[in-house]
């Protein structure tokens, strides 16, 4: 069970999401896949926040490579995204967001990142913490258990990679005008996709 | 302005005292080693003529510093410089008196011990220590403690850390032979961070001192994420943060000045290997290339087998373009053409012990009163006659059998049909799949009807495999069963087949389906311009394969040589003329900018490039590049971590296969 990456955006209706602050952890990735594999995380993150509706809590898979984009986007149209594998607990993510907003609210005033308008890397040493802690659920979050049940009125909205696109879209325009990918790893995506073969090398 | 190349000077931004631009790194790392030899005659307090007993030297040198010097410095030449002895560092040696002894070594424990040792047991006077590179603190304390203990720092007259830790064979060409399987060690998933570091170290280590031997700072490009944009990155840091901390005496500095050298600064294109992985097996067709893939040429030095009488026996020849005016016209020629120039070569030297048997011969008319002129007539010139017939008789037996051991090799294995498939596969033009299913699925060679060894079979079908976008399983399933069954391990296939989807992503580009893009009338036009820009890249000069098709039919295939630019020559090409189709793909970093945020772009194209592929090379791909660059008037220099033979690269990839798994 690992987590990715935790990312936070500035979600704008209609527009891009702008980066505000990231973490990853990617040690289970080779050393010299890691370039590639942020790469992809943030297209994935950015991506998928910009399609969550406010409020809304939604978790992505990707059944051909197992992983899990989790996102909310709070009324204040701050977005966070955390990538997991599919064995994670996705109740855990979510309340792995919930702190992990409320640790960039902590740190970050509202005023400073609404003024944001291109991707910038605000530091909140907190992310790093909470992604390391978080590798583990059942320790980060013992009450784990007894929030199943609590948690049974809060819906989390599954979807999948073939819904994410609006009007149609299909993944590989979406990728096709995302300026995340290099030129390389768009065409592996629309390729990969066609074979049904996705990050085989992951 | 001062333009006398003399010793002491250091390098001349690559101008030699006419001003010409030598863009030669085997030049300047000789002038470098002949610094560092010489470096005792500075210090002699007479100037102009060393006495005789100044200048004789020993040279003691480890293993990798032995495969330097070997390639670059004949005997003659170290004798040039003074050098009458010289011994392998890890060898029992008898103190010598009266003799300075000069140390040329990679800096690693093991050897610090040796110098150490050898300085306690008093072998020579005077020490003169050079380490290949940087000498890190930890063994600089520990050779003083351990000189200290004997009570002999006082022998080490001198230490000096050169930048000379890389390995030139040719004027254009370089390798690092390190790190060993080093497509392995950048490719492999479970590879500890602390080493992939190590590794990335010590290449960018090498870059700096190749950069510094040359007295250049070049701009550099790769592509991103991998091992080429991490090695990239870190040295630019590191020529970055040197040019800040050393000013204006740093080491690239030179005494013509800044202004000539922005000129002709170079381009370092750093390349992971995996832009091109068919280009390591293909089948070469030029000599030098031959002779290192069938021969396992190695260091510029080949084992020929040579029979005389029905005996054969492996004779060892070094290989030096600088002495052998037959290899330095022939490396780059096909074969075919090289067995007609040998054929002028015997030609050439029976004409001239034709000559030779004139001049020397007694039948004088003895009773002729003109005896005296005729036997002066017919000595002018003997002596360099006989020296050069020498000279032509021992490059004649060498490049006839070397040029023999290969024919018998390529027709055996019937070489010539499986390069030419290869190229028409790799060049996209047609070819018959009669002949390829032929050549793989026939025996092997020895048997009736064989084509090929196993290796050779298995080379084309990756080739094919990686080259080709659809190609339907059962043709696949044919190919790998009828191999299978000849005993093959199919490992390397399926590493490949795994890597697959990446690799195709080029190809994907090639054969655009127009159904994606028919509707999609949001696809950006900077998308577009790339993708035609790799098609054409890919393709050559025919962006469209209907046409190109309806150009060739199957029976006409082109004998000329036409222009064949593999990939890499291709992106260099794209990378020099500033062509904008890789912008958003490769980094553009320059070190002499502080401020990373606002660098200005180059404006002239690039005459002068350094190409280095990061996890292997081959004389194919160097061939190529320099066919590239006799043709465009353009420098290049062709840099590897290894140049490795088919047999080694795909021992690599069964390696990594196992690691993937």
């Amino acid at each position: 069970m690992k987590v990715y990456s935790i990312g936070i955006f500035k979600v704008t209706p209609g527009g891009k999401p702008v980066l505000l602050s990231i973490v990853y952890e990617l040690s289970s990735f080779g050393f010299f896949q890691r370039g590639s594999v942020k790469e992809v995380s943030l297209f994935v993150s950015r991506e998928t926040v910009g399609r969550t509706g406010v409020n809304e809590r939604v978790s992505m898979e990707h059944t051909q490579t197992q992983k899990v984009c989790h996102t909310t986007v709070d009324s204040k149209g701050l977005g966070c995204t955390v990538l997991t594998d599919s064995e994670y607990p996705g109740r855990v993510a979510h309340s792995l967001i919930r702190l992990a907003l409320d640790e960039f609210n902590k740190v970050h005033n509202e005023s400073v990142w609404r003024a944001i308008n291109t991707d910038t890397e605000l530091p909140t040493p907190a992310l790093e913490q909470l992604i390391l802690k978080y590798q583990n659920p059942h320790e980060a979050d013992p009450m784990m258990n007894l929030q199943k049940n609590l948690d049974e009125t809060i819906t989390i909205v599954k979807k999948t990679v073939e819904q994410l696109g609006q009007r149609g879209e299909k993944l590989e325009d979406i990728a096709s005008k995302s300026d995340d990918l290099s030129f390389q790893s768009k065409a592996f995506m629309q390729n990969a996709e066609r074979m049904n073969k996705c990050c085989g090398y992951v | 302005m001062n333009m006398n190349s003399n010793t002491n000077n250091p390098n001349q931004g690559g101008f030699d005292q006419f001003g010409n631009n030598s863009f030669s790194i085997k030049e300047k790392q000789i002038e470098s080693i002949n610094r560092m030899l010489s470096l005792k005659a500075s210090d002699s307090i007479s100037s102009s003529k060393p006495g005789w007993q100044d200048v004789w030297k020993i040279l003691i040198f480890d293993t990798y510093c032995s495969s330097i010097i070997s390639p670059i410095l004949t005997k003659g030449a170290l004798r040039n410089q003074g050098i009458t002895l010289y011994l392998p560092l890890h060898s029992d040696r008898q103190p010598i008196q009266d003799a300075p002894a000069i140390y040329f070594v990679l800096p690693t424990l093991d050897n610090i011990k040796r110098i150490a040792e050898d300085c306690k047991n008093k072998l020579y006077d005077n020490i003169y220590l050079n380490f290949a590179s940087k000498l890190p603190n930890n063994l600089m304390e520990e050779l003083a403690t351990l000189t200290i203990q004997s009570d002999s720092v006082s022998m080490i007259s001198k230490l000096y850390e050169q930048f000379l830790n890389f390995v030139t064979l040719e004027k254009d060409l370089f390798t690092l032979n390190f790190p060993k399987e080093s497509y392995l060690q950048f490719n492999d998933p479970t590879i500890k961070d602390s080493q992939a570091q190590e590794n990335i170290d010590s290449v960018v280590d090498s870059l700096f001192s190749v950069l510094v031997t040359m007295s250049v700072i070049p701009i550099i490009r790769c592509p991103k994420n991998g091992a080429a944009e991490m090695i990239a990155t870190q040295l630019e840091k590191k020529i970055s943060q040197h040019l800040l901390q050393s000013g204006v005496g740093n080491l690239f500095s030179n005494e013509m000045g800044s202004q000539l050298s922005s000129f002709y600064r170079p381009v370092l294109i750093i390349l992971d290997r995996n832009i091109d992985l068919s280009v390591m097996l293909h089948h070469p067709w030029t000599y030098q290339a031959l002779a290192h893939d069938i021969l396992n040429m190695s260091n510029n030095r080949v084992k020929v087998d040579v029979t005389n009488d029905n005996v054969t026996k492996k004779v060892t020849y070094d290989l030096d373009s600088t002495s052998d005016y037959f290899w330095s016209a022939n490396t780059g020629a096909p074969f075919f053409n090289v067995a007609g120039e040998v054929k002028n070569l015997i030609k050439d030297y029976t004409d001239s012990m034709e000559k030779l048997k004139q001049l020397t011969d007694v039948n004088v008319d003895l009773d002729s009163d003109d005896l005296s002129k005729v036997n002066e007539n017919k000595s002018i010139g003997l002596g360099d006659l006989v020296s050069s017939t020498k000279e032509k008789k021992r490059l004649m037996d060498l490049h006839t059998n070397l040029a023999t051991d290969l024919m018998k090799n390529i027709r055996d294995r019937q070489i010539d049909c499986f390069f030419t498939m290869e190229e028409a596969i790799i060049t996209r033009t047609m070819f018959d799949k009669k002949e390829l299913n032929s050549l793989i699925t026939s025996p092997v060679v020895g048997e009736a009807g064989g084509k090929g060894t196993l290796e050779d079979k298995l080379r084309l079908l990756l080739i094919y495999y990686l080259s080709t976008k659809n190609i339907p399983t059962n043709e696949m399933e044919t190919y790998e069963d009828a191999l299978t069954k000849m005993g093959l391990d199919l490992t390397c296939l399926q590493y490949f087949k795994k890597t697959k989807a990446f690799n195709e992503s080029l190809l994907a580009i090639v054969n655009q389906p127009s159904t994606s893009t028919k509707g999609a009338s949001s696809t950006t036009t900077s998308t577009s311009t790339t993708a035609s820009g790799f098609m054409s890249m890919l393709t050559g000069y025919q962006p469209n394969i209907e046409t190109f098709a309806s150009f060739f039919s199957q029976g006409v295939r082109s004998l000329l040589p036409k222009s064949k630019d593999l990939f890499v020559t291709r992106v260099v090409e794209s990378i020099m003329d500033l062509k904008n189709t890789l912008d958003a793909d490769y980094l553009y970093m320059d070190p002499k900018i502080q401020n990373k945020s606002n660098v200005p772009r180059r404006t002239t194209p690039f005459k002068e490039a350094i190409v280095f592929t990061v996890g292997g090379g081959n004389y194919v791909e160097y061939q190529n590049l320099q066919d590239y660059s006799k043709k465009s008037n353009k420098k290049i220099i062709y840099g590897t971590t290894e140049l490795l033979t088919s047999k080694d690269f795909l021992a690599q990839i069964k390696t990594l296969k196992d690691h993937t798994n």
